[in-house]
């Protein structure tokens, strides 16, 4: 595989080889994104669809192909952003998080039930953010992003990225808390 | 729970949601689709001055789910070329189609004539008109026909006419009347009685933003009352006045626009449809 950059600037002069291969590094990973950000299956595909077809046609305006990856991620967002306010519809969470966690040989069956019900709390939790929250969360912990990348792409000051970081955590720790004391008394008390 | 076991639990509920979508492979066919669409103009590829290709503008039009679409004539000269605002009462609610500049069905005037029969249907394409405007190329399109939710529910055959006059164009479309279609002209429409044609003249503006654009709460309600439409695809953001001229001749429609730059307003636009309903038809 090329290098990205190299990629970028064939893909700029019209080479729809360069596209594919550019297509093949990110598509997984945009999807993934689109879909933990709007929280839609059948909108995420048409938000990659969307940032696919404005990455190509407007591929020459990028000056630096360096940052590429970045701008990507930054049409990507606004997109997302612009399906959120014009759907603005909720999924049930069943539609997120249904039976298939992953299992962990090493724990019991019990501590895997525990587990499951945790991440499902705190999904739930991600999911009631408000967007430009939620999508600082998810670049930050499932991009691996730095703030200062965030910032970039959300368009935003770092500081402010923090900030939402920060208020995010306080949140979901706090939502969390909250879900994970109904849960035991639900469950385990009399 | 301290912040090392909180980051550790938020990585790995995101990932463990995120692994459980793949992007289908009928999608992945559909975005190379698109974006090859948006590669059969040659101006789609953005030009030097940075702006992004016309096919560019249509492309993000296309894509709108529900509500008016109107395909634009852009303001970069030669482009895709207009078609009108139709609103259905059925489930139609927009038109489409693209084709390659670069490369008309009618090169030449005289290749116009053996438009009808490749359309199917007789049209009227004067040479030239008073107003300076002369043929420039010709086009046999297929339009599509979309549904609320963007899927193409029919097709047809559209003859669409470039004439030019130093940097400025004209479009003239025409079509056969889809009896089973009602439509509505937006942009404070006015009729002018030709003879026993109704010629109905109207403007919109159009505001072409960059990709990334967000548009305001203003320019929201604008659009939801009709009197705006935006398309994406512009470097700068960069207004223009659209002027249509629509009738129907049996059951052929003609539609001729042109943007504000061409400076013949409502009298000239109105001048040069009577002169096409003159013309013998080819």
């Amino acid at each position: 595989m090329e290098d990205v950059e190299v990629l970028v600037r064939r893909m700029q002069a019209g080479d729809m080889d360069a596209f594919d291969q550019i297509f093949a590094m990110y598509q997984s990973r945009l999807l993934r994104t689109a879909w933990l950000i709007s929280g839609n299956y059948a909108d995420s595909e048409d938000i990659v669809q969307e940032t696919f077809v404005k990455c190509y046609c407007n591929c020459g305006k990028l000056k630096n192909p360096a940052v590429f990856s970045a701008w990507l991620y930054q049409i990507l967002t606004r997109t997302a952003w612009r399906y959120g306010r014009k759907q603005n519809r909720e999924t049930p969470v069943e539609q997120f998080y249904d039976e298939d966690i992953q299992q962990d040989p090493d724990s019991s069956p019990l501590e895997q039930v525990l587990k499951k019900e945790v991440q499902q709390d705190l999904y739930r939790s991600i999911l009631a953010l408000d967007q430009k929250q939620r999508t600082v969360v998810i670049l930050y912990y499932f991009n691996e992003l730095s703030t200062k990348e965030i910032g970039r792409i959300t368009g935003c000051l770092e500081g402010t990225v923090k900030s939402r970081l920060y208020t995010a955590r306080k949140s979901l720790e706090q939502r969390l808390r909250k879900e994970q004391v109904a849960w035991i008394e639900e469950r385990l008390m009399p | 729970m301290d912040r090392g076991t909180f980051d550790a639990l938020m990585r790995q509920t995101l990932k463990d949601q995120a692994e459980k979508v793949s992007m289908p492979e009928a999608r992945k066919q559909q975005i190379y689709e698109a974006v090859a669409e948006c590669r059969k103009v040659p101006a789609c590829q953005t030009q030097p001055d940075g702006q992004a290709g016309a096919c560019c503008r249509k492309e993000e039009h296309s894509m709108k789910k529900s509500g008016k679409w109107k395909v634009l004539p852009v303001a970069a000269a030669l482009c895709i070329l207009g078609t009108m605002a139709v609103m259905a009462a059925g489930k139609i609610v927009g038109y489409s189609s693209s084709h390659d500049v670069n490369q008309p069905d009618f090169a030449t005037y005289a290749d116009m004539a053996r438009a009808d029969e490749a359309a199917g249907f007789a049209v009227k394409v004067p040479e030239k008109f008073d107003n300076g405007f002369s043929f420039d190329r010709g086009f046999l399109i297929e339009e599509k026909a979309h549904d609320e939710n963007g899927e193409i529910v029919d097709t047809f055959p559209v003859v669409s006419v470039f004439y030019k006059k130093g940097g400025e164009s004209l479009t003239l479309d025409i079509k056969q009347v889809r009896p089973e279609w009602s439509e509505t002209t937006t942009g404070n429409p006015r009729s002018i009685q030709y003879g026993d044609k109704t010629l109905v003249y109207s403007e919109d503006h159009y505001r072409f933003v960059p990709p990334d654009y967000q548009i305001t709460e203003e320019e929201q309600k604008a659009v939801e009352a009709g009197e705006l439409y935006v398309s994406y695809g512009s470097s700068q953001v960069e207004d223009s006045i659209v002027c249509f001229l629509q009738w129907t001749e049996g059951d052929v429609q003609y539609i001729l626009l042109g943007d504000g730059s061409t400076g013949l307003g409502m009298d000239g636009m109105v001048e040069a449809g009577k002169q096409i309903i003159d013309s013998p038809e080819l």
